[in-house]
């Protein structure tokens, strides 16, 4: 009975989810090409090039169709799985990505980790010493972790720690000197990333502990708890954090698209070699098809992770979406 | 599809590793495997395009290829031409001929011979829809093969610079045989893993990493190369590829990939070497719109010439590394340059004149915009400061930054600016780079003077001067032409780029010259 619950409110969100993707893909493509500029001049870099030059490259290219023909074709080869091929480096659009995905899956999810422990553990002890100079601490760091851009403090660590004190690589996912790599060569060049990526949404998910668990706290199963003589850290062990955690969840499952956003300025700024600097340099050369393929991958994952959350939320809550 | 493509160029990057293992007892370096390969690391921005010359006009793609693929000559420090795969040339007396003897025992990396098959299939397919090579590639009737070490060109008329065009920059040689008969070349695996005769070898490239090329040991130069491997480690953000090199991960920081602002943060660095010179003369102007009322009169146009600080423009905005703005050819080619005339005299330095003649001159109504690259920070400087400058007379300047691709089709397709921002390089020849400033472009040319203007007389000059092989002649062409271009001011020269090569004072041999990219061989570690 369980199981056929869940199945049913998994087709039915993937269902809804078919035509929010096909609109994301839509509007993207319509306002890039919307938006002025054109691949041709990039391949053409500072070069003399005839109109009729241009003319011929652009029809090669198949920019010379009317726009809703080009969206009509592209749609289609999508449909039929087939991504396009990017107009800089001649490459498949999906090989491009399968390359470069890897790499943001390891710094997003290292990020996500970090934020997630990270901030569960800030926004506990912020609500277990609520009004203490601890609980200010913790909220000041969080204040300062939500306002600070991902960009700066990434440019801040490289600085410090690749810089100054030389204890980090400042870019790069791997040494470039020498081959044959352990995982203890490689995981230093993810350390920075991560921590820059992570510092906002650590900030978020600590933020949105504290005030789960606080009005939590208030409730009356707790005092009730409280009442039968259990410690503080019991009360918190066994029954706030448990009560807490739906919201906390839903904080972390909904911000993967914004870690996502926040991977293109990081991975630019740390040379790191995946999607969200693919992104960054499709947009500059105007290379509408890894571009458009690019944002089609990160709206079908953030539709999944929010359906993995809702998952989730579901099975920890058990008042959710069962009726 | 993907993965048989990543198979395929896999594969071949093996079979180049296993072969050059297998050649490379010489020096016993690499082929033992433990020991570490000796290995110099350039820095560069972003993947290459493409490593096919034919498909791409971008330096990632250039500084690669020029050390995998070779021209039929190299330019020396005068810009004279050196034997590459060519031993020997000759220009008929007509200068409408020129018979290239190709170098015997040349072999591509995949062990095939080079043969004069090879310069024809790349000049007549491979190259010809490049926007780079257009120059030269128009210029061209026909290309023949009398026999295997021999080719011919006939060209349409008598083109000054043919010579200086036929090096790896330009018009690099491609392999027939990888390309012809392989269907669409758009697709062939070679593009991201290509087959030269350069002393370096393409052995991997990892995207958004780095792309890494191993030792000829086939390469017909003796002795060279001198490392195993070269490598091109990707840093995109500018003050990140200033750190790589002061903190020694990286080893050569080219003077492209160098935001010039920032020389200051590497000079004085120790084990850092900078070398600063004119290698290749490269003109940064601003572009002046006659659709726009005000800047059709003349007067307008010599009045702001004198309102621009060009000196605190080289040192503000381009940390000391330029020259300011001379006249219209700057100073590179001296042979070209008009001492007589020149900026200083005509309009020299003076807020107060200049604000007295814009008024008589029915004043700029409504300011000007300012359109320039946003991505590169020293437009943005330089704008800053002619704003600035303008303000001083009376003029309002809202500055225009955008993208590149949009720049373009705002100045060069819909000439909807008022002054823009750009640089040209000569690519070694006036004729090359240059005469597009001020040629009349009439169909609207991308990347050929945007203003409106132009002369009769200047076109004859030019054309002229692209004809003549004798520089002598040339140059009085070039000094004629300049009296009249400084005069009508159609596009104001700020300054002339001076570069700075940036190095570990580890790396040895490296070739100051007109193009040190493509002198590999001799580099080395010390």
């Amino acid at each position: 009975m369980h199981r056929t619950w869940l199945v049913t409110f998994i087709l039915k969100r993937l269902l809804y989810a078919v035509p929010l993707v096909v609109a994301v893909v839509v509007v993207n493509f319509i306002l890039i090409k919307a938006a002025p500029g054109d691949p041709v001049t990039v391949l053409i870099g500072d070069y003399p090039a005839t109109q009729d030059y241009i003319d011929q490259i652009r029809a090669q290219y198949g920019l010379d169709q009317p726009l809703h023909v080009q969206l009509w074709l592209y749609l289609s080869e999508v449909a039929k799985g087939n991504l396009g091929e990017s107009l800089s480096q001649h490459q498949p659009v999906a090989a491009l990505l399968l390359d470069r995905l890897g790499q943001t899956v390891k710094l997003t999810l290292t990020a996500l980790a970090i934020a997630t422990v990270a901030g569960v553990a800030l926004g506990t002890i912020g609500a277990r010493w609520r009004g203490t100079p601890v609980d200010s601490t913790t909220q000041g760091v969080t204040l300062l972790g939500y306002s600070v851009p991902e960009f700066w403090l990434g440019q801040l660590l490289i600085i410090v720690f690749a810089v100054n004190l030389g204890w980090l690589p400042l870019g790069g996912a791997q040494p470039v000197r020498g081959s044959d790599f352990t995982w203890l060569d490689v995981l230093p060049y993810l350390v920075l990333p991560a921590l820059a990526l992570s510092f906002r949404y650590t900030a978020l998910i600590g933020r949105m502990t504290r005030a789960s668990l606080l009005e939590v706290d208030s409730a009356d199963f707790v005092t009730a708890a409280r009442s039968r003589g259990l410690s503080d850290w019991q009360v918190l062990a066994r029954h706030t954090v448990r009560n807490a955690s739906p919201p906390v969840v839903t904080v972390i499952g909904y911000n993967l698209g914004y870690i996502l956003a926040g991977s293109v300025m990081i991975e630019t700024v740390f040379s790191w070699p995946g999607i969200g600097r693919l992104l960054y340099e499709s947009i500059t050369k105007r290379d509408y098809p890894v571009m458009t393929g690019i944002l089609l991958m990160i709206s079908i994952s953030v539709v999944l992770a929010n359906l993995l959350t809702d998952i989730v939320h579901a099975l920890i809550d058990p008042r959710v979406g069962r009726s | 599809m993907p993965t048989r493509r990543t198979v395929l160029v896999g594969t071949l990057a093996t079979l180049g590793l296993t072969a050059c293992a297998g050649t490379g007892g010489g020096s016993g370096a690499a082929s033992s495997g433990s020991t570490k390969p000796k290995q110099v690391i350039i820095v560069t921005d972003s993947d290459p395009d493409s490593l096919n010359p034919g498909l791409t006009t971008g330096y990632q793609a250039l500084d690669v290829n020029v050390k995998v693929y070779e021209g039929l000559v190299w330019l020396d420090k005068e810009g004279k031409p050196q034997p590459q795969l060519a031993t020997k040339w000759v220009a008929s007396p007509d200068n409408l001929t020129y018979t290239f003897t190709l170098r015997e025992g040349v072999k591509w990396h995949d062990g095939s011979a080079f043969t004069a098959d090879d310069v024809k299939y790349s000049f007549e397919t491979l190259l010809k829809d490049n926007a780079r090579a257009q120059g030269v590639i128009k210029q061209i009737a026909s290309v023949t093969i009398p026999d295997a070490t021999t080719v011919v060109f006939k060209l349409k008329a008598p083109y000054a610079p043919f010579m200086s065009q036929m090096k790896a920059f330009d018009t690099p040689i491609l392999c027939k045989a990888v390309y012809d008969g392989k269907g669409d070349v758009k697709a062939n695996p070679a593009n991201r893993a290509p087959v030269g005769t350069g002393p370096f070898k393409f052995k991997e490239w990892k995207t958004g990493q780095s792309v890494t090329l191993t030792k000829n040991t086939a390469y017909w130069a003796p002795g060279q190369p001198k490392v195993d491997e070269l490598v091109f480690r990707i840093i995109p953000e500018a003050q990140n590829r200033v750190n790589a090199i002061v903190a020694g991960e990286v080893d050569i920081l080219p003077a492209v990939m160098l935001p010039q602002a920032n020389i200051k943060d590497i000079e004085g660095k120790p084990n850092i070497n900078v070398n600063k010179q004119t290698a290749i003369p490269a003109l940064y102007f601003m572009l002046m719109n006659q659709a726009n009322p005000a800047l059709a009169k003349v007067e307008v146009r010599r009045a702001l010439a004198a309102a621009i600080d060009r000196p605190r423009i080289v040192t503000q905005a381009m940390g000391g590394l330029a020259l300011p703005g001379f006249g219209s050819w700057g100073q590179g080619f001296p042979w070209a340059t008009n001492k007589d005339s020149s900026y200083d005299k005509l309009y020299k330095l003076d807020p107060a004149k200049a604000k007295a003649d814009v008024a008589a001159a029915g004043g700029v109504a409504g300011g000007l915009r300012i359109t320039f690259d946003a991505a590169r920070p020293q437009f943005a400087a330089t704008a800053q400061i002619i704003k600035d400058n303008l303000a001083q007379v009376g003029v309002e300047v809202k500055l225009e930054p955008l993208e590149r691709s949009v720049f373009s089709d705002k100045v060069y397709a819909k000439r909807d600016y008022d002054l823009a921002l750009q640089s040209f390089t000569s690519s070694g020849d006036p004729a090359i780079g240059f005469h597009r400033l001020y040629l009349t472009n009439a169909g609207r040319t991308a990347n050929v003077n945007a203003t409106g203007y132009g002369s009769a007389e200047v076109d004859k000059l030019l054309g002229e001067a692209a004809a003549n092989p004798d520089q002598a002649e040339r140059g009085k062409r070039y000094q004629q032409a300049q009296v009249i271009l400084d005069q009508a001011v159609p596009t104001l020269i700020l300054f002339d780029e001076l570069q700075a090569d940036v190095n570990r004072t580890t790396i040895t041999g490296l070739y100051v010259g007109v193009n040190p990219a493509d002198q590999f061989g001799q580099v080395d570690v010390k």
